[in-house]
């Protein structure tokens, strides 16, 4: 009975989302455009409690629940399990949408009512047409006519506190840029907009673009600890298509300074906003239809596929056409006659924004590539880490460099300033690259380290001056840029220093890796709530450490689960193997330096945009 | 004031100097471990291969797929395919046949799919030179808006 509930309330929801939408063409509609999006908000609310209720109460005549739950399996994760597959995913993304929607009629006290209305109308239609697809393709309430007598089990890699996190928080930012989407697409009705309107937008981005930066840094963080190869990142499709809305994000979120100070920069914020929340889509689209392969990937079928990529299609052909429609009204409109240089602050937040998207394409390029060249040649083609190391990561050096002149420039320092800097920075680098060899001490090798030990001194040497001018209006983008450095140095060294050993190994050998006492101790077998494991016991350096290898006896899938001794400058890694002989376990031992450090910097980075959130708020 | 100034920076190098030298070893060069178990693969890369060829070595199985993964490299995969194709890149390495030749002989077996950067040729031009080019137009549209600006 409850989950047929749960349906029907989704269903109310699905029709609420109508009334905005006419309510942008129809004026007496928009009246109860605010209580329809309420009325939305309420129902999927509902309808999300529905299935929590049935997991919770382990209903496996439900096919979702039967599927991705099991009653053996701890509370929490039953709770987490609704997002653990792909129709509750997209039930999330839907109940999140609402959230947003939510959140702006509550908050929407200084915008024009009619622009609200727009607003909510558009936001209304993205709804829609994700609860078309909810209750169309991907119905988590779907009953299952031969119940099951206990449910498959949650896939073991999603049975972890990243799981009950990164979803819902990577959505949470990806879903938050509907907003600034919704916000332009209202805002091309009347070319006279007020500055008082994107001050009321920045929040909104600042949040989102937190959310998503947290959800990247978690996703990063789990991949790092849960699939037992010790990477942090693999420029694998599916985190492209959370990185890429990332990049235009932060540029969107650059823009805020341009608008303010000229109207001519208006059409360039409502291009990146539209990019920001399609790339989201189109993120969407890439993950749910199994176009590529990749680790993440969700389940695939191709009717669903096909759905995202007709919605994508439609909402980036209205959207454009709109664009195009409207924007001459907004050229025409007299521009300042400043004169701009490339130096000025104006100046190089227009660089900067530019070299996002530069590398935010470079970045879709390559995501798509393999796929058009499929088509037109009907032969498979990877394009992977080393091409983007090879092409991304020298694109994205000027970016740097110009991060610390931008701090440079705020303050107005003079060019001996910036020279001691830049020289300091590079012999700091230098010195790093030649007294401490990588690893392969390769000249390559070598230059990589030289080349982001300078980068990052450069930014945090640059930073350093505003964040000691105390200025608070600087607070915010001193941190997150202080973040940005740290987490340069971290990804440098990390690549270039790090040792892997794969080793034939039982108990009572013992190992010095890197200067760190490494012994195995001892192998027992014992027994989870849900799973069978034998656990390794490993001393670093006079700390216990317990690397397991789990069998899941639901489906029988084996699962790794990776054990750590941390400090601040590393971590060893050890993530147990498969069982050689009698005796012998592979293992796989890393030493991994200032691997924290990446996500030390991107929480950093996070933080900086929470903090001009709340100095925004204050200003208000 | 203006000794503060310089005082300041220098500290703030220094003790990030210090930093970086406390994360990575704590004298030069890297020392030799005495005791090692034996590789899975029978190899212990340190012994069997100089220098480059175990630069070389690294490099290889960062930028091969693994064929029977749905998309991690051989470095990543612990399946026994992958396992197999590394014991034989190393005896490769060791037995002298250089990076290039290696990468050739495994595109002819496996087809392009087994490199993660395409060679450029004439099909994967965009891909290689599209991020550049678009850099050009960037930067040309960029010069223009601040000329014109100029001008005025």
């Amino acid at each position: 009975m409850i989950p047929e509930l749960g349906h029907f309330c989704l269903i109310i929801a699905f029709i609420l989302t109508v009334i905005p939408i006419i309510g942008i063409f129809y004026r007496p509609f928009s009246v109860i455009t605010r209580g329809s999006i309420l009325g939305q908000a309420f129902f999927i609310h509902l309808g999300v409690l529905a299935l929590i209720y049935a997991f919770v109460q382990d209903d496996f005549t439900v096919y979702y629940v039967s599927q991705h739950s099991n009653s053996a399996l701890p509370i929490g994760y039953k709770i987490a399990a609704l997002w653990g597959a792909h129709e509750g995913s997209v039930l999330l993304w839907v109940w999140i949408l609402s959230c947003w929607a939510l959140a702006i009629s509550c908050q929407s006290k200084i915008l024009p009512k009619i622009f609200l209305n727009r607003l909510l109308g558009v936001m209304s239609a993205l709804q829609m047409g994700f609860l078309l697809f909810l209750l169309h393709l991907s119905n988590p309430f779907i009953r299952n006519w031969l119940p099951n007598i206990d449910g498959q089990d949650l896939n073991p890699l999603l049975q972890d506190i990243g799981l009950i996190l990164h979803p819902p928080i990577l959505y949470a930012g990806l879903i938050g840029f509907s907003v600034p989407f919704a916000f332009v697409m209202a805002l091309l009705f009347n070319a006279n907009t007020q500055k008082i309107l994107f001050a009321w937008l920045k929040p909104y981005v600042c949040v989102a673009w937190c959310f998503l930066t947290l959800g990247i840094i978690l996703g990063s963080w789990w991949a790092y600890y849960e699939l037992g190869w010790g990477g942090w990142w693999f420029w694998d499709p599916v985190e492209n298509a959370s990185f890429m809305p990332w990049l235009t994000g932060t540029a969107l979120l650059h823009t805020f300074g341009l608008v303010k100070k000229s109207k001519k920069y208006i059409t360039w914020f409502i291009c990146l906003s539209m990019a920001t929340f399609l790339l989201s889509l189109l993120g969407a689209f890439l993950v749910r239809s199994g176009i590529l392969s990749s680790v993440h990937a969700f389940a695939v079928s191709p009717e669903r596929g096909q759905y995202m990529l007709v919605f994508l299609g439609i909402t980036l052909s209205i959207s454009l056409t709109w664009l195009i429609y409207r924007l001459p009204h907004f050229v025409t409109q007299k521009s300042s006659d400043k004169s701009l240089a490339w130096h000025s602050v104006l100046g190089l937040l227009l660089i900067q924004n530019s070299l996002f998207s530069v590398l935010c394409a470079t970045v879709l390029i390559g995501t798509l590539f393999p796929i058009g060249y499929e088509i037109v040649t009907h032969q498979k083609i990877s394009v992977g880490f080393p091409y983007f190391n090879q092409v991304f990561v020298p694109l994205s050096m000027p970016l740097f460099g110009l991060m610390g002149l931008l701090a440079i420039r705020l303050k107005k320092e003079t060019p001996k300033t910036i020279a001691a800097i830049g020289i300091t920075s590079i012999l700091v680098g230098f010195w790093v690259c030649f007294i401490f060899p990588p690893i392969y001490p390769s000249w390559g090798s070598k230059i990589i380290v030289g080349l982001g030990v300078s980068i990052s001194t450069w930014l945090l040497l640059t930073t350093l001056k505003i964040l000691f001018s105390f200025n608070k209006r600087y607070l915010p983008m001193s941190i997150a840029h202080i973040g940005v450095g740290l987490c340069i140095l971290g990804v440098t060294i990390n690549t270039q220093y790090s040792i892997e050993k794969e080793l034939k190994i039982k108990p009572g050998d013992s190992l010095v890796l890197a200067k760190n006492n490494i012994h195995f101790t001892e192998l027992n077998f014992l027994e989870g709530p849900n799973y069978l494991t034998y656990e390794a016991t490993f001393v670093v350096n006079n700390t216990i450490i317990k690397p397991e290898k789990r069998l899941f006896t639901a489906q029988f899938i084996p699962m790794t689960e990776t054990a750590m001794d941390v400090t601040v400058w590393r971590d060893i890694y050890i993530a147990l193997g498969e069982k050689l002989d009698a005796d012998f376990w592979s293992a796989r031992i890393q030493y991994k330096p200032f691997v924290r450090w990446i996500w030390a910097g991107g929480l950093l980075i996070a933080l900086g945009g929470i903090m001009s959130f709340f100095l925004h708020r204050k200003g208000h | 004031m203006r000794l503060m100034r310089l005082i300041l920076p220098t500290v703030i190098v220094v003790i990030f100097l210090g930093f970086i030298k406390q994360g990575l070893f704590l004298e030069k060069g890297y020392s030799v471990p005495l005791e090692m178990p034996q590789e899975v693969l029978g190899y212990s890369l340190s012994q069997a291969l100089t220098k480059q060829q175990a630069v070389d070595y690294q490099l290889l199985i960062q930028q091969l797929r693994c064929v029977v993964c749905y998309n991690q490299n051989l470095s990543e995969s612990q399946a026994p395919m992958a396992q197999d194709i590394k014991k034989m890149l190393l005896e490769k390495i060791a037995s002298g046949t250089t990076k290039a030749e290696i990468i050739q002989l495994m595109i002819d077996r496996y087809g392009e799919f087994i490199v993660y950067n395409p060679p450029f040729r004439f099909g994967t031009a965009l891909l290689w030179i599209g991020p550049l080019l678009l850099l050009g137009f960037t930067l040309f549209i960029l010069q223009k808006q601040f000329h014109t600006d100029k001008r005025k």
